[in-house]
């Protein structure tokens, strides 16, 4: 996407956006209070349809509705794995980790889901680079970015190209001087008006509709990205796709991969 | 036949989880909170303890210690749903004081059942 064509940008770093983040840890705190009596709650869900289906024919209706039932826990239970996400503690055991590791489990990750005329390229310029950070969480931020242009591209298809290199301060405007880590996640989706790029890291906004959207993961990536006093840039244009460019300050020493 | 302690404050859970052990022919004791399960617990009657580790009075962390004092052979097994740091971090600190066996919620009943078993059977 030619810099000419970025007709939406949004500067995720701006003072304003620091509501945002308070309001993520007070939404986290709330949902990782939530994620626990749901979790209680969906136990005896499970149990008690266990016990159903154990004085139950296999092949009578009321057996197969309780398998329903238990779907229908398995669904809730995904959901209440992402509140617990939204409720991490802020920082995680922070680890000197090579970028590009957590990029190529990223891509490992979502490979088996990318749709049939879709693409994921990696294209490591840096390999070498490192940063401060919870690989877990780090993990985390970037297969939710992933999985968010994927979902972009889901009925026009397209390429998702992850990008890390290696930038100086002195390229990016508001930065502390140093090096850092630009991980840029750049998809031919459908794209995002202003109002939406505006929103997209909010907790609980989300476009996807019938329950397929918490509106939690870009704000969980937000809020790990800035615990890491990083940065995030959003390019995007309708029926173009979007550019998203995260910055971490770059580290130097012995690193660790995923536990 | 063996006797099994349940601790867990909230009442639909407990209530399930006594009947998933009571169908197994176990003796079920249950307690709403930490300081019932000290007051309740029977050395003579029960060899495994289940605990949830957050609860209002006296929590999890605080009966896996006190049952480990009274009887040092009682099994432990700790649940939890979460907290402010994840379920994790809770489940971690249960093994770190003699928790045998943690499970993160929501769990399938039928196999904390089953490790019910197998750790009674070794007993």
């Amino acid at each position: 996407m030619s810099a000419k064509k970025r007709i939406q940008q949004t500067d995720y770093r701006k003072s304003e956006k620091t509501e945002i983040r308070n309001c993520i840890r007070q939404y986290g705190k709330l949902a990782g209070g939530i994620a626990h009596d749901l979790n209680t709650i969906l136990t005896t869900i499970y149990g008690y349809s266990e016990m159903a289906l154990e004085t139950l024919d296999g092949t009578s209706e009321a057996a197969k509705d309780i398998h329903k039932i238990l779907l229908a826990a398995d669904r809730a239970r995904a959901l209440t794995g992402r509140l617990m996400d939204l409720s991490r503690p802020a920082g995680g055991d922070r680890k000197t980790v090579h970028v590009s590791d957590i990029i190529e489990e990223t891509i490992s990750l979502i490979r088996p889901s990318i749709p049939h005329g879709t693409e994921v390229a990696g294209n490591i310029v840096s390999p070498d680079i490192l940063v401060s950070a919870d690989p877990l969480q780090l993990f985390r931020a970037f297969t939710n970015l992933a999985v968010n242009a994927l979902q972009a591209m889901e009925s026009t298809g397209g390429r998702l190209t992850i990008t890390l290199e290696r930038v100086s301060a002195g390229d990016r405007n508001k930065m502390k001087d140093g090096e850092y880590a630009l991980i840029r996640f750049a998809d031919t989706g459908q794209g995002m008006d202003k109002k939406t790029t505006e929103k997209m890291f909010d907790p609980f906004f989300t476009e996807r509709r019938n329950g397929n959207g918490t509106g939690l993961g870009l704000s969980l990536v937000y809020d790990i990205i800035s615990d890491l006093e990083g940065d995030i840039n959003v390019s995007s244009e309708v029926n173009e796709g979007t550019v998203i460019d995260i910055l971490i300050p770059a580290e130097k020493g012995k690193f660790a991969s995923l536990p | 036949m063996a006797g099994v302690m349940v601790v867990e404050d909230d009442p639909a859970l407990r209530g399930m989880l006594r009947e998933a052990l009571e169908k197994r022919k176990y003796v079920v004791i249950t307690a709403g909170d930490g300081r019932e399960a000290i007051a309740k617990f029977r050395p003579s009657v029960v060899d495994l303890v289940i605990t949830d580790l957050l609860m209002p009075e006296e929590d999890g962390l605080m009966v896996i210690m006190k049952i480990k004092e009274i009887k040092p052979s009682t099994k432990m097994i700790a649940i939890s749903g979460g907290g402010k740091a994840g379920p994790g971090s809770y489940l971690l600190m249960a093994s770190k004081l003699g928790a045998d066996l943690v499970f993160s919620k929501p769990f399938l009943p039928s196999e904390l059942v089953q490790k019910v078993k197998e750790m009674l059977d070794k007993h």
